[in-house]
C-alpha cells in the first residue's frame, strides 16, 4: 500500500514538473506585445476566433458578418502618446511583413463592400466602424487610442513596423516602433 | 507713450488670460473652434425626442457612448453621480448610445448607472455626422449652438477638476 502511494504520488509530480515547464516553455516563446519609453505607450492585443465571435454576436452580428470577420486576422493595437504636442497616426505609413514581405492591410473600403454585399444593417455597420483603429489621427498629448487593424489571415509570424509623425513645437520627427513574432491566434 | 504703454499693458494681459484660459482647462479636455454643432435630434428610452434646435439658450454635455467600451463602462457612474448638481436649464445632459439596441441599453443601463436616461441613435449615423475621435465622447455646447469644448476619451466627471470646469460654464 506504502509503496503504492509512493508510486501515485511520484506520478503526480512529474506531471506537474512537466506541465509547468511546457508552460514555462508556451510563455518563453510569446513575444512580449507591449512597447513603452518615456514618449509612447503601444501595447498589441491579439483576438482569438472565439474572442471576435463572442464579441460581434453579443453585438447581433449575422452568422454571415461574423464569418466574414473570421476570414481575417485581428491586430488590435492601443496607443497613448505620453510627450508629444502631437503624435500622428496614419495607418498608410504602417506596414506588416511575413518571412520579409509585405502583408497586405485591409482597410475600410474592403469592409463596406463586403457589407454591402451581405446587406449588413447600418446600425451594424456603425458598431463595426467604430471598433477598427481609425485612418488618421492626431493623438494630442495624454490621448490614446484602440481599434482593430485587420490584415490577411495566415498562421506564420508576423513584423508590424508602426512610423509615427512627432510635433513638440515647431520640430517635427519620426517614431518608429516594431513588434515581431506574433501570430493570428 | 502712456498710451502706448497701456495699450501694451491691454494686449499682454488679453493674451495672458487667453493663455490662462486654456492652460486652466482640466486634463483631457480640448478647446473647439466653435463651429455649429450638427444636427441632433433624436428619441430616449421613453420616446421623449430631443431636438438641439430647440435646446439653445444653455450649454449640452452632449455624450456619445456605447455599452461594448470598456472606458464607458467606467465613465457611465461618474456622469450619474454629478447630473442633479446642475439645473438643465444651464447645462443639460444628452446622452447618446450609438448604433445598439433598447434591449441593450436597457439591460446595460440598470446595472451601470441606472438613473441615467439615453436617447437612442439606432442606426449610428448621428453619432458619426458629429465624428467624435472614439467612443466615449463628450462635447460641450454652448448656449449659442457652437461646439467649444472637446472630452478626449473618458474620465470621472465627479472628481474636482472637471466639476470645476463644468460650474463655469455659464
Amino acid at each position: 500500500m506504502g509503496q503504492l502511494l509512493r508510486d501515485l504520488f511520484l506520478r503526480y509530480l512529474i506531471t506537474v514538473i512537466c506541465l509547468c515547464v511546457l508552460v514555462g516553455v508556451a510563455h518563453a516563446k510569446k513575444p512580449k506585445l507591449i512597447y513603452e519609453d518615456d514618449e509612447v505607450y503601444m501595447r498589441l492585443i491579439m483576438r482569438s476566433d472565439e474572442q471576435l465571435s463572442a464579441f460581434y454576436q453579443g453585438r447581433e452580428f449575422s452568422q454571415e458578418a461574423i464569418r466574414e470577420i473570421l476570414q481575417t486576422c485581428y491586430v488590435t493595437p492601443i496607443i497613448k502618446n505620453k510627450k508629444f504636442d502631437v503624435l500622428m497616426l496614419d495607418l498608410t505609413h504602417w506596414s506588416f511583413y511575413v518571412d520579409g514581405k509585405p502583408l497586405p492591410r485591409i482597410d475600410r473600403l474592403y469592409w463596406a463592400t463586403q457589407w454591402q454585399a451581405i446587406s449588413m444593417k447600418q446600425a451594424h455597420r456603425s458598431t463595426f466602424g467604430w471598433t477598427l483603429m481609425p485612418e488618421q489621427r492626431d493623438l494630442r498629448f495624454d490621448e490614446g487610442v484602440g481599434g482593430a487593424v485587420v490584415v490577411q489571415r495566415q498562421s506564420k509570424p508576423m513584423e508590424l513596423v508602426a512610423r509615427f509623425v512627432t510635433t513638440i513645437g515647431d520640430k517635427k520627427s519620426e517614431k518608429i516602433i516594431r513588434f515581431k513574432g506574433f501570430k493570428c491566434e | 507713450m502712456k498710451k502706448f504703454f497701456l495699450f501694451l499693458f491691454v494686449i499682454l494681459s488679453a493674451v495672458s488670460f487667453a493663455v490662462m484660459a486654456q492652460s486652466d482647462l482640466p486634463k483631457g479636455i480640448m478647446k473647439l473652434d466653435g463651429h455649429e454643432a450638427p444636427s441632433l435630434r433624436l428619441k430616449n428610452l421613453d420616446e421623449e425626442l430631443f431636438d438641439i434646435n430647440a435646446a439653445k439658450g444653455r450649454w449640452l454635455f452632449v455624450h456619445f457612448w456605447a455599452a461594448w467600451c470598456g472606458p464607458c463602462r467606467r465613465e457611465m457612474p461618474t456622469i450619474e453621480k454629478i447630473i442633479r448638481q446642475f439645473d438643465p436649464k444651464v447645462l443639460q445632459f444628452v446622452l447618446v448610445n450609438t448604433a445598439e439596441t433598447e434591449e441593450t441599453v436597457f439591460g446595460f443601463l440598470g446595472g451601470v448607472a441606472p438613473d441615467l436616461q439615453t436617447y437612442m441613435d439606432l442606426d449610428g449615423l448621428v453619432t458619426e455626422r458629429w465624428q467624435p475621435r472614439g467612443l466615449p465622447a463628450t462635447f460641450l455646447v454652448d448656449p449659442q449652438g457652437r461646439l467649444r469644448y472637446l472630452a478626449l476619451g473618458g474620465r470621472d466627471w465627479s472628481s474636482e477638476p472637471y466639476l470645476k470646469f463644468l460650474r463655469s460654464l455659464k
